[in-house]
């Protein structure tokens, strides 16, 4: 097995000044995989309010060096880890409301309000990579996903409903919408210990040859968290494109409890069926991941994976195990 | 009398002084620096442990924009803190070391979750999802305190006497002498 070469990461003084109410971020990744996978990333956010306006914007490039004739998914968590640099979200929004009932209005560039979706919560979070149902290789939806639109979003803490029309503008490497309208459902509750979502989408397919139609997906996702155990999961059912059917899920376990100081354990157990008419094209993949996220100092956290896939591996490998290392500096107004 | 009374008013005014638990109250303002430059977010309390309580709303740490707000929080031991998320993000606060050792999960915009700092200390908190997000809740066993501002400027109110003080920023070493209150002398208080 032959390892590629460390790719460092760049870190971004930002020597700007920034008006009162903005902070800016950068953070630096550099991962190995037994995937014959090296990358590196860097991110640049800008953030914060100015007179009551939220501001999000966030830039990303990557630099991956990859073996010849090699697939690989790993450190694909929430970017994408080829091409040039490129904005990820571009957003303002005003929120309103007493605390008690509350909405909001996003306009601009956001990634598709489907699920869990952050990339706060899929990025060099434990993970280094992104769920099957998330990877853009297995048909379902992508963690780069973006819509050109506005969200609109009411409720109060016990639930939450939101409306998003938009433009499909993914950031995707490979694959990316057909242009057209996309209407994004979702409601949120919270129960106890319990976060509920549900998310419905209707969008355009992916622009292949074969994809004809439109897609349309459906899932749930639930939190759940005590004591330093979270566990979360999302589900889903839907259509790439005409004649097809992607259903799957995952399921995230973390754990991090006070004796175990800067170390959280994560695991993730996960499963997706894409079915076509034509049976050699039909995948059931499934796969089980084993990690840990340890912070080194303030802001350098190490993470390791190791991530099984017994049936349909995307990479050549059935098992493979990915290294990181991220760094994030914030710039305080 | 009504000269008496008007006098008494000025100078009361004139010492920025209000009431605090029935007892007259002075006001103490400062600066507090560092190699000669202001210390913002640092925190300042009087001793007075026997005080008497007082019934203030909880104090509130907001997450909003991936942002604790405010950074440095001090409150009396035995407050209960507010904790809302006004972020479309999650949060997850947690404190494991220091002081208050807590994790409260993750919980959506607009819900609320409480802590009572039953015991003096200070609580480093982070969140387990943005780990740029730190703040620092002071517990100390006093009423009489505050945090300085960007210019190292303080502000606090107690009633007129001497008192041990101590000042506490992160990072640096715990300060400590003596100051009275009388609304007129300010104290500095220098890191070398």
């Amino acid at each position: 097995m032959k390892l590629a070469v460390l790719v460092l990461a760049t870190q971004l003084a930002a020597s700007a000044a920034f008006a009162q109410g903005l902070n800016a971020e950068v953070s630096g990744t550099a991962g190995l995989s037994t995937d014959d996978v090296a990358a590196a990333a860097t991110q640049v956010r800008v953030f914060g309010e100015l007179r009551h306006i939220s501001i999000f914007a966030e830039g990303t490039w990557t630099g991956s060096a990859i073996a010849d004739g090699v697939r690989s998914e790993a450190f694909s968590t929430a970017y994408p880890y080829e091409g040039p640099p490129r904005v990820m979200d571009a957003y303002l929004e005003r929120r309103i409301g007493d605390g008690r009932v509350f909405g909001s209005v996003r306009a601009g560039r956001f990634r598709t309000p489907f699920g869990i979706y952050a990339a706060s919560e899929h990025a060099y979070n434990g993970f280094l990579r992104a769920p099957l149902i998330r990877y853009e290789g297995y048909w379902s939806l992508t963690n780069t996903m973006l819509e050109h639109g506005v969200n609109v979003m009411a409720g109060t803490s016990r639930l939450q409903a939101e409306v998003t029309i938009g433009r499909p503008a993914d950031a995707s490497d490979d694959f990316t919408r057909r242009s057209g309208t996309d209407l994004v459902l979702r409601a949120q509750t919270y129960v106890g210990p319990f976060v509920i979502g549900f998310s419905h989408m209707r969008s355009e397919a992916y622009d292949l040859p074969y994809a004809v139609g439109g897609m349309q997906f459906t899932g749930v996702d639930v939190r759940w968290m005590s004591s330093g155990v979270q566990v979360r999961g999302e589900w889903l059912t839907g259509r790439p494109w005409d004649d097809s059917r992607t259903s799957g899920g995952y399921v995230d376990v973390s754990l991090h409890r006070p004796f175990m100081g800067p170390v959280t354990l994560v695991s993730r157990l996960e499963n997706l069926d894409y079915d076509t008419p034509d049976p050699a094209y039909a995948d059931v993949a499934s796969g089980v991941t084993l990690g840990a996220r340890v912070k080194l100092i303030q802001g350098l956290y190490g993470q390791v994976n190791v991530s099984h896939r017994p049936t349909q591996p995307y990479g050549q490998n059935t098992t493979a195990t990915d290294v990181a290392l991220t760094y994030t500096l914030r710039y305080r107004h | 009398m009504r000269v008496c009374i008007l006098a008494t008013t000025l100078l009361a005014l004139a010492m920025g002084s209000s009431t605090i638990g029935g007892v007259a109250a002075g006001e103490l303002r400062g600066v507090l620096r560092a190699d000669a430059r202001p210390v913002m977010d640092a925190v300042i309390w009087l001793e007075a442990p026997s005080a008497p309580a007082s019934s203030a709303p909880a104090p509130v740490l907001d997450q909003h924009n991936l942002e604790f707000l405010p950074r440095v929080l001090v409150v009396r031991v035995g407050t209960k803190v507010k904790f809302p998320n006004n972020d479309r993000v999650f949060h997850n606060v947690f404190s494991f070391r220091d002081g208050k050792r807590f994790d409260l999960g993750v919980y959506p915009i607009g819900a609320v979750k409480y802590v009572t700092f039953d015991r003096e200390g200070v609580s480093r908190l982070f969140c387990n999802i943005h780990p740029n997000m730190a703040a620092y809740v002071v517990a100390v066993d006093s009423p009489y305190f505050a945090a300085s501002d960007a210019n190292g400027a303080f502000t606090l109110r107690a009633p007129p006497g001497q008192y041990s003080y101590k000042v506490w920023r992160a990072g640096m070493t715990l300060r400590e002498g003596r100051v009275t209150v009388d609304g007129v002398t300010p104290l500095v208080v220098e890191w070398p």
